[in-house]
This record gives structure tokens, C-alpha cells and sequence, in this order.
């Protein structure tokens, strides 16, 4: 066999069983890898109505066909189980050198269920698999819990995933480390793995990745690396990282400003990654293959922070808790938040979402120092967001209720339904730091429609109308419009959703990093068809992979009807419907009086998807047509039942 | 080829997502059949501009001109 594993692991932490499956060609086939073989398992072995913390939920780490080779950026891995925060179907997907080390080690998933009775991590050494106590871990950040694994086991080069204080204190937006700063944030799996007393996994390979043919790997191989050489946004992010992206976010006006209240603010170049890169970035820093290396590593020179270190932020990291929450004056105020969040192992967009959240609600006096334990939540306040991230972190004072989330916390806290008009969520998970009245109508629906939650700059990252202009042609050669490439139109865009959330399905798959081929699109979807086919010997057409990756999105998409959830969800936060972008003394701001026309882009968007437009479930035509008979088995009693009376009368933000 | 009518292209036009309804109408016609129907949902605008050439609906000339003026070009180029 060439390019998988061939197998999966299957740890059972309440039993200590350790299983190897095999995993078939018609299965392979069928999902390739990673985001695939996960989603088809949590639909599968994860009853949509069971608690997440439930020690029978399963939390599944995916790699894919590619990883651990050549081919650009194959360290991803995709993390998925039945989220704690928004109880439906959640995934996420990090970066460094772990997921290419478990190729190595023989295995293209490994899968954890039950509950150990103490903390506990899993030392895989190749075909060699234990389960190994983890009790003087339990506590410890990443960065400190990681070389005392290595030490323990007498081995600095091994790799190591691993979750921090917030995931072990079940934060229900707990996120997952490997190599210590490569996160897989969205959705709360962290805070799954805690309630199963599982600190890390370390992983030590020392096999290798077959490939079929070699030779044809190494022409596609240097084929797109040479193209990387000059592609723009490759340079953009080298140089600066996806803090690259605020200035264009201020002109744009998509910075997301008090809680999205605004679109920019005059001193939003504090945070720029040009400044980053000048006062505070120690090094560059880059995952398995990578031809990008966008990552950052941070070190503090200055002012009461000076000498705290972290790796990072990106963009989504350091937005949520600095000018979400009202800061920008002193750009060390939002590194030092960003290390803070790194180091609980908090999901940072969400963590900056919910304090921004009950920010507003301070604001608009639903809340008062009675209910924060005497904080002022005043915008831009950093000593308070400070003391908020570290409460959350321990589950203590007013942020024990923040742990829960935005949308739970509202509710927690007895607040009327307008509260939840501030919560900036859809079906539960906040919105990245990115306003779809400007940073895009095509990302507008797809944070309606993605199937992890109100995320989703990461399910379609409809990047066309990002760094579409960049290439000029490529809107025309996919969607047949260039006008396309223009943020703040509908032009082309529900197509453009459907063709990119298919696309970076089948890119979550293979396990490659979605800034070479979205962001970047210096790889193409024939690209990797041709380098998949090139590492497993197989005969993949661009159709076929599409079509996988259609699949996909169907049955991620099932999962949540079997909650309920359905057309009426498929929406985003009111603010970005109803208030028009105001100015905020950013002269050369694009997009002021932007709304996004969502209903405009909706129907269509159904249509592409042959989703019934009454229920927004997927058609049994659609779903018998990806090979997916049983789950339109699965839905068909379930279609009527979202149309009955008691359902529409129900108010869901969360399941 | 013309294989509709100005007014009908224009209105085609003038949608702000062209894909879906240029494909079923293309399909309502037999020009392309469903199988051509969905490669092109699946792989984007390039394929249609294929198919089409592959057809003879359109020539190499009216193909190059559609891969760089898009939906706009092609549906002037069979329209008349």
C-alpha cells in the first residue's frame, strides 16, 4: 500500500484496550483521510443527542495520504468530536510536525474513547502503544509539560500533542497544542480530551511514507515549490505573518472593533504585522514541508510584559482579545492576551468573543459589577481582559461562567433574549474576527453555512474574495466571473461557497495546509489530484476528489439536522443584517452602510446543494447520489419533524 | 453556435450567480448532458468552456476569449 498507513488506532482510556484497524481500499477511497475519515466516524459512532463530556464520545485526530511527504505543507491534522460548545458536529485542524510523526509511527487516525480514572497520556513508539500515568502533568502549560515528557522518555525529537489547564478544567472552548504553539483552536475539543483524563499524546516514528512514484512526486514537488517562490500572498505571509491582514481588514472595514459595533479604528496599524515584525518577532517559524513558514515566534521587549515569549499570533489570534475587546493603544497589551490564551490552551476567537460579548452587555447595562464580581468590563479595559482570560482559564469567579461560553453564559446568567443579539454566535461558536459586511459577501454565507458552527473562515475560506485579485484570472477560470474577486458584492459568491467548501474538504483530507492552495493558490485542485495520485498509485480524477469532498459536506451538514438544526439556523449574528457599517474616523474605510444581503445568496446556495430549501436538509437525491443511503435513512423521519410547530417554536443557540 | 437568443443571454447576464442557471438551461436544450451538468458544478467554468469546445458549440478563438471574459463572453458568443 502506498501513501496510508493502512490502519487506525483506537484507544479505549476506561478499559486501557489498544486496537489497530485496518482501513479498506473502498474506505480510503471513499474519504481519503483525515477531515474525512473523522467526520464519517463521529457521524457514526457519536449519537447525535449524547453529552460531548459523555466518556463514550470519541475525539478522533485525522492525517492523510500526503502527510509526512514532499508534497507542500502535509503536517495538518484534523481534530473532531461532538463539540461542548455548540453540542453539534465540531472539527479543527493545526499545524506542525505531530501529524507527520504519526504517519511514521504507522497509522492514519488514531481514535480516544473512555474515560481513564486518573490523568493519563499515550505514548505511541511505533507499533508500540501504552498508556502512561500523566498526574504530575495535570496542571502544567505546554510549554512546561512538553519537555518533561520528552525528558521522561529520554527523547527530545519526538513530537507531542498535547491540551493545557483549560481543557483539563473543561472549558468548553479548550483547544489542542502540538509541538507547543500549533493550535487546533475552534470548536472545544480540548475540553473533550480533559474530561477523559487525557494530557497528551507523544509520538515517535520512525517508519516512513511509501510513495508510488517517486520521480513523479519529486517533478509536482519542485513544480509548486518553484511557484511558491514568487506567489504574493506566500511573500505577504513569510514576511508578516497573517498579521498581514490588519491594515487590509482597516481599509476594508473588517476590524472587528468593540464586538463588531465597528469595521475599523484609526490606530489599527499598532497591531499591523509590519509593527509585529519590527518591535516583537524573535524568529519565523514553519510546519512539516512547508514552503510558507507563516508562523511567528514572539518575545515581548518592553513595558510591564517584557521578556514574555510565545509562538505567534496569527491574525484570529491576537484580533479576538485586543481590538474585540477595545484594545489597540499598546500592542503589548494584545501579545501578552495572546500568550495568556496560548498558554491555558484556550480557543483565543473564542475566548475574545465571549469576553466581548459580555463587554456589550456591560455596555448596554444587561450586566453589572454585581454579576462580574466587581470588574468594570469597560472596551479596551487590558487589566480586566487580563483577569477575565485567567479566570476562564481556572474556571474561577465571573469567568467560570464565560468558560461556558457566550451564548450558555447569557443564558447562565438569567439574561433576556437580547443578550444573545450580542453574542456575535451562529449555532453557538462565535464569529472569527472578521465582518462579513466587509471582509466579504461569500464569507458572509459561509459563516451562515458552515458545518462546525458560526466559524467559518476556515469551512469554505472562500479566499477568492480575499486574494482573488492577486491572480488574476483564477475567479474567471472557476466561477467564470472576475467581478467575483470584489469583497462586497454577491457576484458569483453562492457558487464560489459551494465550490470552496467542497475544495478545502478534500484539502482537510489530504492534510495539507489550506493557506497553499486558498489563501496561496499556488496549488490547484488538479495540483493535488495529480500529487495524490502520484503518492498512492491511484487513478483520483479532479471530479471524483470534488465529489469527496461534497460527500463530506453532506454528511457533516446531517449531523446537524439531526439536532434540528436546519434552514432556520443557517443564518448569521442580526448586527452584520441589520446595522449598517458605520464610520469610525478611518477615512479611506471602504464599506461604510454595508449590510450583507444574505437572503439574496441563500436560495441559490440551497440549489447548488440540492439542499430542500424548506428544511435546508440535504435531498435524498443528493445524498443516495455521494453513497450516502443511510444517512438520508437517517434523516428521513427527521424532515417533517423540523416542520412541526413544536420546532419552529423552539429557539436554539445551542444544542 | 447560437443556442439562444440575445434577450434570453442578457438576461443570464444580469444574474449576480450564473452558474446554476446557464447549466440547467444548457441542460433543458441537450447541449450538455448531466453527467457535463455535474463535472462542471464540480470543477468550475474552465470544464464548461471544454465541454462546449469539445462540442463544437464554440471554437478555439470564442474558447480563449471565454477564459478570459467569462460567463460574459461565452453566453455573447452563443446568443444571437
Amino acid at each position: 500500500m502506498y501513501g496510508w498507513a493502512g490502519q487506525r488506532l483506537r484507544v479505549d482510556l476506561t478499559t486501557g484496550e489498544i486496537t489497530k484497524e485496518p482501513l479498506s481500499y473502498e474506505y480510503r477511497r471513499k474519504w481519503i483521510g483525515g477531515r474525512g475519515f473523522n467526520s464519517d466516524v463521529i457521524y457514526n459512532e457519536v449519537p447525535a443527542d449524547m453529552d460531548p463530556f459523555d466518556p463514550r464520545t470519541r475525539v478522533c485526530f485525522g492525517m492523510g495520504p500526503v502527510s509526512g511527504t514532499a508534497a507542500p505543507s502535509t503536517g495538518r491534522v484534523t481534530v473532531t468530536c461532538k463539540s461542548p460548545l455548540t453540542g453539534g458536529f465540531g472539527d479543527s485542524n493545526m499545524g506542525g510536525h505531530w501529524g507527520a510523526e504519526v504517519k511514521y509511527a504507522g497509522y492514519d487516525q488514531i481514535i480516544v474513547q473512555g474515560r481513564a480514572k486518573h490523568p493519563v497520556y499515550i505514548w505511541i513508539d511505533d507499533d508500540k502503544v501504552e498508556i502512561r500515568d500523566a498526574r504530575h502533568l495535570w496542571g502544567k502549560f505546554a510549554r512546561e509539560a512538553d519537555p518533561m515528557i520528552k525528558q521522561e522518555l529520554g527523547d527530545e525529537d519526538i513530537h507531542i500533542m498535547m491540551i493545557g489547564p483549560a481543557g483539563e478544567n473543561m472549558v468548553r472552548f479548550a483547544c489542542t497544542f502540538n509541538d507547543v504553539w500549533r493550535a487546533a483552536g475552534r470548536t472545544g475539543h480540548g475540553a473533550v480530551i480533559g474530561s477523559k483524563n487525557l494530557k497528551a499524546i507523544a509520538t515517535r516514528g520512525s517508519g516512513t511514507v511509501k510513495i508510488a512514484d517517486p520521480k513523479k512526486m519529486m517533478e509536482v514537488c519542485n513544480r509548486l515549490r518553484q511557484a511558491f517562490k514568487t506567489d504574493p500572498m506566500k511573500i505577504g505571509l513569510n514576511t508578516i505573518g497573517s498579521l498581514c491582514l490588519i491594515n487590509v481588514a482597516n481599509r476594508d472595514g473588517w476590524f472587528p472593533w468593540n464586538n463588531f459595533q465597528f469595521g475599523s479604528h484609526p490606530l489599527a496599524s499598532n497591531m499591523s504585522g509590519e509593527v509585529h515584525a519590527e518591535t516583537v518577532l524573535k524568529h519565523r517559524e514553519g510546519c512539516y514541508a512547508c514552503p510558507i513558514a507563516c508562523g511567528r515566534f514572539t518575545e515581548i521587549r518592553d513595558g510591564k510584559y517584557a521578556g514574555e515569549n510565545f509562538g505567534g499570533p496569527e491574525y484570529e489570534h491576537a484580533v479576538p482579545t485586543g481590538p474585540r475587546c477595545g484594545i489597540i493603544e499598546d500592542a503589548n497589551d494584545i501579545w501578552h492576551n495572546a500568550r495568556l490564551t496560548n498558554d491555558y490552551g484556550l480557543d483565543a476567537i473564542e475566548c475574545g468573543g465571549v469576553i466581548s460579548s459580555a463587554m456589550e452587555w456591560f455596555q448596554r447595562g444587561l450586566i453589572t459589577t454585581k454579576d462580574t464580581g466587581g470588574l468594570e468590563l469597560t472596551w479596551g479595559n487590558a487589566e480586566v481582559v487580563d483577569t477575565l482570560i485567567n479566570q476562564i482559564g481556572q474556571r474561577k469567579g465571573f469567568g467560570n461562567i464565560l468558560a461556558e461560553g457566550a451564548d450558555r453564559a447569557a443564558d447562565k446568567l438569567g439574561l433576556p433574549k437580547e443578550a444573545h443579539y450580542y453574542t456575535i454566535t451562529t449555532r453557538g461558536m462565535t464569529l472569527p474576527g472578521d465582518d462579513p459586511r466587509g471582509l466579504g459577501f461569500g464569507y458572509g454565507l459561509s459563516f451562515a453555512m458552515g458545518t462546525r458552527g458560526g466559524c467559518d473562515h476556515l469551512r469554505s475560506l472562500c479566499c477568492l474574495e480575499l486574494s482573488g485579485a492577486l491572480y488574476p484570472g483564477l475567479n474567471t477560470k472557476l466561477l467564470g466571473d472576475e467581478s467575483a474577486n470584489k469583497p462586497v458584492t454577491t457576484n458569483g459568491k453562492p457558487y464560489m461557497v459551494y465550490y470552496e467548501e467542497n475544495q478545502k474538504a478534500t484539502t482537510d483530507c489530504l492534510q495539507v495546509c489550506c493557506f497553499t492552495t486558498h489563501w496561496s493558490y499556488a496549488v490547484l485542485t488538479p495540483d493535488q489530484v495529480e500529487y495524490l495520485n502520484a503518492v498512492t498509485g491511484l487513478d483520483f480524477t479532479e471530479e471524483e476528489f470534488q465529489e469527496i469532498g461534497e460527500r463530506i459536506v453532506n454528511l457533516e451538514r446531517a449531523y446537524w439536522n439531526r439536532l434540528m438544526s436546519g434552514v432556520r439556523e443557517d443564518t448569521v449574528p442580526e448586527r452584520f443584517l441589520k446595522e449598517p457599517m458605520p464610520p469610525n474616523g478611518v477615512d479611506y474605510q471602504t464599506n461604510i452602510g454595508a449590510t450583507l444581503p444574505l437572503n439574496e445568496m441563500l436560495p441559490k446556495y440551497y440549489q447548488y446543494r440540492d439542499w430542500d430549501s424548506k428544511t435546508g436538509f440535504p435531498s435524498e437525491r443528493k445524498l443516495k447520489q455521494l453513497g450516502l443511503d443511510y444517512v438520508a435513512k437517517d434523516l428521513a423521519p427527521l424532515r417533517s419533524k423540523y416542520l412541526s410547530d413544536a420546532e419552529k417554536k423552539k429557539v436554539k443557540y445551542y444544542y | 453556435m447560437a443556442i439562444m437568443t440575445k434577450v434570453q443571454a442578457k438576461k443570464l447576464i444580469e444574474q449576480p450567480d450564473k452558474m446554476l442557471d446557464v447549466l440547467n438551461y444548457l441542460e433543458d436544450k441537450k447541449i450538455i448532458n448531466a453527467d457535463e451538468h455535474r463535472a462542471t458544478m464540480l470543477k468550475g467554468f474552465s470544464k464548461l468552456v471544454e465541454v462546449l469546445q469539445e462540442k463544437k458549440v464554440i471554437n478555439a478563438k470564442d474558447a480563449k476569449a471565454a477564459m478570459q471574459g467569462g460567463f460574459a463572453s461565452l453566453l455573447e458568443t452563443i446568443s444571437a
